[in-house]
């Protein structure tokens, strides 16, 4: 605990560090990017700020069905009716979510976000983490399916600790 | 100590027992959250909720030097205190004086309002939560969450002006106020001493607190998770 006390604000220093390179380095290849004649827009046709505000309501939904099985698991009387949908909506939310970073949607955009430059510069590790959340949720979908109240908590606490590994590096603060 | 001075105790000790209770669980409580460690977040909030009740109960019932009703907040008051903030014309006040009242009541209300929305606030992924959480929604809990966070500044602006203060009275004033709340003594000039000059701590009413305080713990957690 000590050592993660003073390893954090280096981190964060180090983060920003990071954060200032992406922005720099960002500005010169512009004229490289395919979406340097219209850098408003992405690939996929949305507009980098439409592209960042729908993957905060995908994130939303998220947490709202994280809360919904939250509120059942720490009631001591949790309620598989309410647990089940709430589980299975979780792969549903995400299951394009290895798609909500384009490149152009980082800090460097403008646009008010908490991703961090982290995502384009380490994109495998990047793919790995949100493909690690990918298959926990699906376990938790098959844990609430037996509807046994420990195999669901076992199993959404380890989807949260997929959600905590990928905000560590690559979500500002936490 | 020169004739006109005797010693009184200002503070009965359950409100020194209360207020370094307050100091040490306000910084656990930036601790936990820095760490992210929310289990025992969640837990030492409902001590400081405990602790705020027993001093809400202890200003109304406690001995004077403890009672709102007591504070020397007039206008007239505040103001008549500013010019005696000099070496030359300070003297040692039986209790809060009229900018400590003031201090009091911000302190107090801001702590309140801390663990408030402590009790509903929702983090960001949705997995940590406060115990009364479950009856408002993840929109709702995040918006309380964010005033959580910004008013946590709040406390530390008071906790800032609180040792400034503690260091004008020791360096300009020569009064050690530390001392005072450790040991609840103070020598105080006889033509000021306040209308109880010794505060005690009634052990039935000290009881009768620790009642409400625990009542009120129990509560949050038989209807809150």
């Amino acid at each position: 605990m000590t050592s993660k006390f003073f390893i954090m604000p280096i981190a964060c220093a180090a983060m920003f560090a990071l954060a200032a390179c992406g922005e720099e380095a960002a500005e010169a290849p512009n004229s490289v990017a395919s979406e340097s004649a219209a850098p408003e827009t992405l690939a996929n046709g949305m507009t980098v700020k439409a592209q960042i505000e729908a993957r905060q309501a995908g994130f939303k939904e998220l947490g709202k069905a994280f809360k919904a099985i939250s509120d059942q698991l720490r009631s001591g009387n949790p309620d598989m009716s309410i647990i089940q949908p709430a589980a299975a909506s979780v792969p549903e939310i995400t299951q394009d979510m290895g798609s909500w970073f384009p490149a152009g949607t980082g800090p460097e955009s403008g646009v008010k976000t908490e991703a961090l430059s982290a995502i384009w510069e380490k994109p495998e590790d990047f793919a790995l983490k949100v493909g690690n959340f990918q298959t926990a949720a699906a376990a938790l979908v098959v844990a609430s399916n037996t509807g046994d109240a420990a195999a669901v908590t076992a199993a959404f606490r380890a989807t949260g600790g997929t959600c905590g590994a990928c905000h560590d590096n690559f979500r500002l603060d936490d | 100590m020169s004739e006109e001075y005797q010693t009184h105790r200002i503070w009965d000790w359950s409100l020194r027992l209360f207020h370094w209770s307050l100091a040490i669980l306000i910084a656990l409580m930036w601790w936990t959250a820095d760490q992210g460690d929310m289990e025992l977040h969640r837990k030492l909030g409902l001590a400081v909720l405990g602790l705020i009740v027993y001093r809400i109960f202890w200003g109304f019932f406690g001995p004077s030097t403890a009672r709102f009703s007591k504070l020397p907040i007039k206008p007239k008051q505040i103001l008549g205190y500013l010019p005696e903030l000099r070496a030359e014309t300070y003297y040692p006040q039986g209790g809060h004086n009229p900018l400590a009242s003031l201090a009091v009541i911000a302190m107090l209300a801001a702590v309140t309002f801390q663990v408030s929305t402590g009790l509903f606030a929702i983090d960001v992924d949705g997995l940590e939560s406060g115990p009364l959480a479950r009856f408002i929604s993840f929109d709702t809990g995040r918006d309380i969450a964010d005033l959580h966070e910004l008013s946590f500044n709040v406390i530390l602006g008071l906790i800032i002006l609180h040792l400034t203060a503690l260091a004008y009275y020791a360096l300009a004033l020569t009064t050690d106020l530390v001392s005072a709340m450790i040991t609840g003594k103070r020598d105080v000039k006889t033509a000021h001493t306040g209308p109880d000059p010794q505060a005690k701590a009634n052990p039935l009413k000290v009881l009768a607190g620790l009642a409400v305080a625990g009542g009120v713990i129990i509560l949050i957690q038989t209807i809150g998770i």
